[in-house]
């Protein structure tokens, strides 16, 4: 650190002041410190725009992946679970050459591991014929013994393979791991190319670098392959609380299939289904698999489908990867996998891969231990824990590590420590040296796996720290493969996406997106409107009826014992109820567009961000700028939201929400003393923004009669109840369709609500009020039938044994 | 050679009903070398919407049900007519020194059942147990027999003192249990000293004053010896298998081979089933 801020004496040139900071193998320079033949255009172009402008774009960079929500959530974080996604201004350089050789080594390693994986679950020839011994093989937690004899897709049993890779001394790429369970990145990999072609157009012009888009083509032929002629393809994912939603959410955008939480599906009838849609066949699974069936896994598992494995047994279902393939990442058959290319394939690998020992062979348990404090160790799975560095032990955990491993030796491997090389990365001044671990992609096309010709780049927090744990939270960078010529450079072309049917829970998260976005927006709107009249009206009972009202739409009573200032505070902050108060709403608000990331207009990401950021700072009196957002934030949804894309889910809920809203406040106009319905009314009118529109057609000041006209009946005044059902009518006639029969009921049942508030005779306040209730108890019996009908059965899953 | 017939019986009454329920049972007698399966019936109430029979990795049938449409009881009643043999171990099994049969990591079976999931401590425990029957070089059949008679007579055979959660490290602390109980630790002893185990689920003929789980499922063991053959042993009635056990499954422990599992959805709360075995000799 101190050597990196000795060195920040301005530089002129950031390339020559990297060339004193870096320490040993390095990506850029080669060893006499010269830039190597790929980089010559990237140094030349980073000299040209200097350390102050690689600092402005780098917070451009920034900037965008904030707007987007780009995150990666870190549990037990001090900062909070939630960590910005981070992209490094400069891009990782890797000529097309050498790439050819790496993407040759991962065919083959892909290859390979997908005949292990049927040999494994079928015929064992590789523990029978004594290429890997058993023990390694049957202690991992990965084997799944219900999955032995099903079937795997054909005729790569792996369809997607991703592999961790390090720069050695030897110049040469080697493998730190493969990752085939669930492999993550993919969405972060195009997130990462998609923000440089914004905010990098030039740099990423001139060099005619390799696209994505054959990559993401390459999935898409995947998906249908396994899917067949009649499947749909979706993406099954642990929900918006695990740490890679954001890649997920992402992934599924870019391949235009659905993103689908356990609930979503289910396993009836011998088809995997979401409700009402056609069988869904591949599925792209980031859920582990212990996870994925609480039948015959985990049974406390909420987060698969019971019954997913019967599918893939009955081979109505193809995962991707296969449940089961956690197996491959069993660091303990690295020491076998030459051996297995030789029998099987009759060569040698092509990529080397870090030297590991597996403990369960008495003579590398010896070799273990003899060279203890010169190795790492880790268990031969990652959910069995974490990598050691006996060297950094003290005497006692030493002791107690060793007699850990003598007691189940097969369940350990030692691995020689790695040194990474380093390349530059955008620091406060200038570039700085970090180690580089990069993240390639492969997936099956036809019968071997195509390459992605990129990758994820993770870098370390320093230039020396080696643990690739260190990793996480420390900015990405962009693989660039530079291509010989600009024509075998494809472009990273935007494709256009297939409409996706709208799972459970994506309708019930953008039903209440649309409730909570109005009950947080009628409620900011009447705090705003109402604050001073409440403080000014302590003396009077106004004052406390506008509390109540305050109350109703705000889910809870404010203290009745403190000052009215406490009091309009408690209703933005909350009482700790869930969903009581401004800030909780907002809260609620916030979590269901998270779920629905994967929907959402670029515009209305943007706009989810900044409400986290308004939420926070606003007292009752201070709700302008969160009403902005929310208002922008109704359009921006509303305006781009295709019905069938989910649009008719939100604006019934926006427009049902708003007319309970409404009706609270009507009922609240109802129930005071007379002397005080002027004022009260006018407070009604401020709330709803009406105060003009009422002026202007009735004159002033304001008779119940009048407000009920307009607020109640005026089809022609937006913020009328009447208008909410019209707009609620044609929404819910476009929810989705199937069974028909219950299509034309939505649309029917929202008018016959609308004729009975339009043509009911109001003679008194008695009958208004019943006009009131009855419209209200019928809106949400509307929106229980929707919930119902559309919406995860929230039936508790109960294991029997 | 005698001809045996099980009538299993399961019954569930939800508090509440279910609206779909997913089971897979372990509930068809497999064919083995001293078993014929002679006639067998699975049958649901309410009858299954769905079953569906495979076969799992050590070759044991087992059936997935699935039911739909809301249902407040379920029962699943097996029948099976089954002919065993009444042979007993083969006279020369087991007649090498014990260290013989003892996993050495190349074969794959030996493996399978050898390797064990339990903490080292616990091991460390069992290990202790079992030692004082495998004094070195003792014939595994001799010894076996030894810790099968030492088990019955150290562990009291208590009907619900345990259920299929109770670690085998409780059993080991109390000393009480059911026949699962009395495998979990046989199996555990011997895997202990790396040798091949395997848990075998199915019935006892029923024996009037004698710990036979009469009215249940029955559980026992069996060891591996050097020349791939299986020993069966019930440390529940210090027996050896000799036509009077039907095997209905095995596997590594119970969990690979329940008799019945499933998943509600609905249901109400957990509830415990009425189970009811009957075995007569035909």
């Amino acid at each position: 650190m101190n050597q990196e801020h000795t060195a920040a004496v301005k530089p002129a040139d950031p390339v020559a002041a990297y060339r004193q900071r870096r320490q040993g193998l390095d990506e850029m320079l080669d060893a006499q410190g010269r830039l190597r033949p790929a980089w010559r255009r990237l140094g030349q172009y980073v000299e040209r725009l200097g350390a102050d402008e690689l600092r402005r774009r780098q917070s451009e960079i920034d900037r965008r992946l904030r707007e987007d929500g780009a995150t990666y959530h870190v549990y037990g974080s001090p900062e909070g679970p939630q960590h910005p996604w981070k992209l490094d201004a400069v891009p990782l350089l890797i000529d097309d050459a050498q790439w050819q050789s790496v993407a040759r080594g991962l065919q083959q390693r892909a290859r390979l591991l997908s005949m292990l994986l049927a040999d494994l679950y079928g015929p064992q020839q590789a523990l029978k014929r004594g290429l890997l011994p058993p023990a390694a093989v049957l202690t991992h937690p990965g084997f799944l013994r219900g999955l032995v004899g099903a079937p795997l897709p054909e005729p790569l049993a792996l369809p997607l393979y991703a592999c961790d890779l390090a720069r050695g001394p030897d110049d040469r790429l080697w493998v730190l791991s493969d990752r085939v369970q669930a492999p993550s990145g993919i969405g972060y990999t195009l997130e990462n190319r998609q923000v440089m072609l914004e905010t990098q157009p030039r740099l990423y012009r001139d060099q005619s670098v390799a696209g994505l888009g054959g990559f993401r083509d390459t999935m898409e032929r995947l998906l249908s392959h396994l899917a067949g002629e009649e499947g749909a393809a979706g993406l099954l994912t642990p929900g918006p609380y695990n740490e890679t939603f954001f890649d997920q959410a992402l992934l599924a955008t870019y391949l235009g299939i659905p993103l689908l939480q356990g609930d979503d599906l289910d396993s009836s009838g011998g088809w995997l289904r979401m409700r009402f849609e056609q069988p869904m066949r591949a599925l792209l699974r980031r859920v582990d698999a212990e996870w994925c069936d609480p039948l015959e896994l985990r049974p406390n598992s909420l987060l698969g489908v019971p019954g997913m494995i019967e599918l893939v047994r009955r081979g109505r279902l193809a995962l991707i990867n296969p449940l089961g393939s956690g197996l491959l990442e069993n660091f303990a058959l690295i020491p076998f996998l030459p051996g297995l290319a030789r029998a099987w394939l009759g060569e040698d690998l092509e990529l080397p891969q870090v030297a590991t020992w597996w403990c369960g062979q008495p003579q590398a348990l010896d070799y273990v231990l003899a060279n203890f404090d010169a190795l790492i160790l880790r268990p031969i799975a990652r959910q069995l824990g974490p990598v050691i560095f006996p060297g950094r032990l003290d005497a006692a955990a030493r002791e107690m590590l060793i007699a850990r491993i003598r007691a189940r030796p097969a369940l350990w491997v030692a691995q020689a420590p790695a040194v990474h090389s380093t390349a530059p990365s955008v620091g406060d001044h200038g570039l700085l040296p970090r180690r580089v671990v990069l993240r390639a992609f492969a997936a099956a096309d036809g019968d071997s796996h195509a390459v992605m010709p990129g990758a994820l780049v993770r870098t370390s927090r320093d230039a020396t720290d080696t643990d690739t744990r260190g990793f996480v939270g420390s900015p990405s960078k962009d693989l660039w493969v530079l291509a010989q010529s600009a024509e075998s450079a494809v472009s990273a072309g935007r494709h256009c996406l297939r409409p996706t049917p709208i799972p459970p829970r994506a309708a019930d998260n953008l039903f209440w997106s649309g409730r909570y976005l109005a009950r947080a927006e009628m409620l900011a709107r009447a705090l705003h409107a109402w604050h001073w009249r409440v403080e000014s009206d302590r003396a009077t009972t106004l004052g406390e009826r506008l509390l109540g009202m305050l109350g109703a739409l705000a889910g809870m009573s404010p203290p009745a014992e403190a000052s009215m200032a406490d009091r309009l505070g408690a209703l933005v902050h909350g009482d700790g109820r869930p969903g009581a108060g401004f800030a909780a709403q907002l809260g609620q608000l916030e979590a269901c567009l998270d779920a629905i990331r994967d929907r959402l207009p670029g515009e209305a990401v943007a706009l989810r961000q900044r409400l986290t950021a308004t939420a926070t700072a606003s007292g009752a009196d201070a709700l302008e700028e969160p009403l902005t957002v929310l208002w922008a934030l109704q359009g921006a949804l509303e305006d781009s939201l295709m019905p069938r894309d989910g649009g008719a889910f939100l604006s019934c809920g926006l427009r049902l929400e708003r007319a309970l809203g409404l009706l609270a406040l009507l009922e609240g106009l109802l129930q005071g003393d007379v002397t005080e319905t002027a004022r009260l009314g006018d407070a009604v009118l401020a709330a709803v923004g009406a105060t003009g529109a009422y002026r202007r057609r009735y004159g002033w000041p304001p008779e119940p009669a009048g407000v009920f006209d307009l607020l109640l009946r005026e089809p022609d005044f937006a913020r009328s109840v009447a208008h909410q059902l019209e707009i609620l009518e044609y929404a819910a006639a476009r929810l989705p369709a199937l069974p028909i029969a219950a299509r034309v009921g939505w649309a029917a049942k929202v008018r016959q609500i609308a004729q009975q508030s339009l043509t009911q005779p109001l003679e008194s306040d008695a009958d208004t009020l019943a006009l009131i209730h009855a419209l209200r108890e019928r809106l949400q019996r509307l929106s229980d039938d929707i919930s119902e009908y559309y919406f995860p059965t929230g039936l508790p899953l109960q294991a029997l044994r | 050679m005698a001809t045996w017939q099980i009538v299993h019986t399961t019954r569930y009454a939800y508090p509440a009903p279910a609206r779909r329920a997913l089971h897979l049972a372990w509930l068809q007698p497999r064919a083995t070398a001293e078993q014929t399966l002679l006639a067998f019936e699975l049958r649901c109430e309410p009858v299954a919407s769905e079953m569906l029979w495979h076969t799992d990795l050590y070759a044991n049938p087992f059936c997935f049900m699935e039911h739909l449409g809301e249902h407040d009881s379920f029962a699943v009643i097996s029948r099976a007519q089954v002919c065993v043999a009444d042979a007993g171990w083969p006279p020369d099994a087991g007649r090498h020194p014990w260290e013989e049969a003892v996993n050495d990591g190349q074969d794959p079976e030996s493996c399978e059942f050898a390797l064990s999931d339990h903490a080292p401590e616990l091991l460390a425990r069992l290990r202790g147990y079992a030692l004082p029957s495998f004094t070195p070089g003792r014939p595994l059949a001799e010894a076996v027999l030894d810790l099968n008679r030492r088990i019955h007579q150290d562990f009291a055979y208590v009907s619900g003192a345990t259920d299929v959660d109770t670690p085998l490290a409780a059993v080991l602390d109390t000393r009480r249990g059911v026949c699962q109980d009395f495998a979990g630790v046989a199996i555990g002893c011997l895997r202990a000293l790396s040798l091949p185990a395997r848990y075998v689920s199915g019935y006892v003929e029923p024996v009037v004053g004698g710990q036979s789980a009469i009215g249940a499922s029955h559980a026992w063991a069996a060891v591996r010896d050097a020349h791939g053959r299986w020993l069966d042993f019930d440390p529940t009635n210090n027996a050896v298998p000799q036509g009077g056990h039907i095997t209905l499954a095995w596997g590594r422990g119970y969990a690979d081979c329940p008799p019945l599992k499933g998943i509600l959805y609905g249901g109400g709360g957990a509830s415990a089933p009425q189970v009811a075995v009957e075995v007569t000799r035909l």
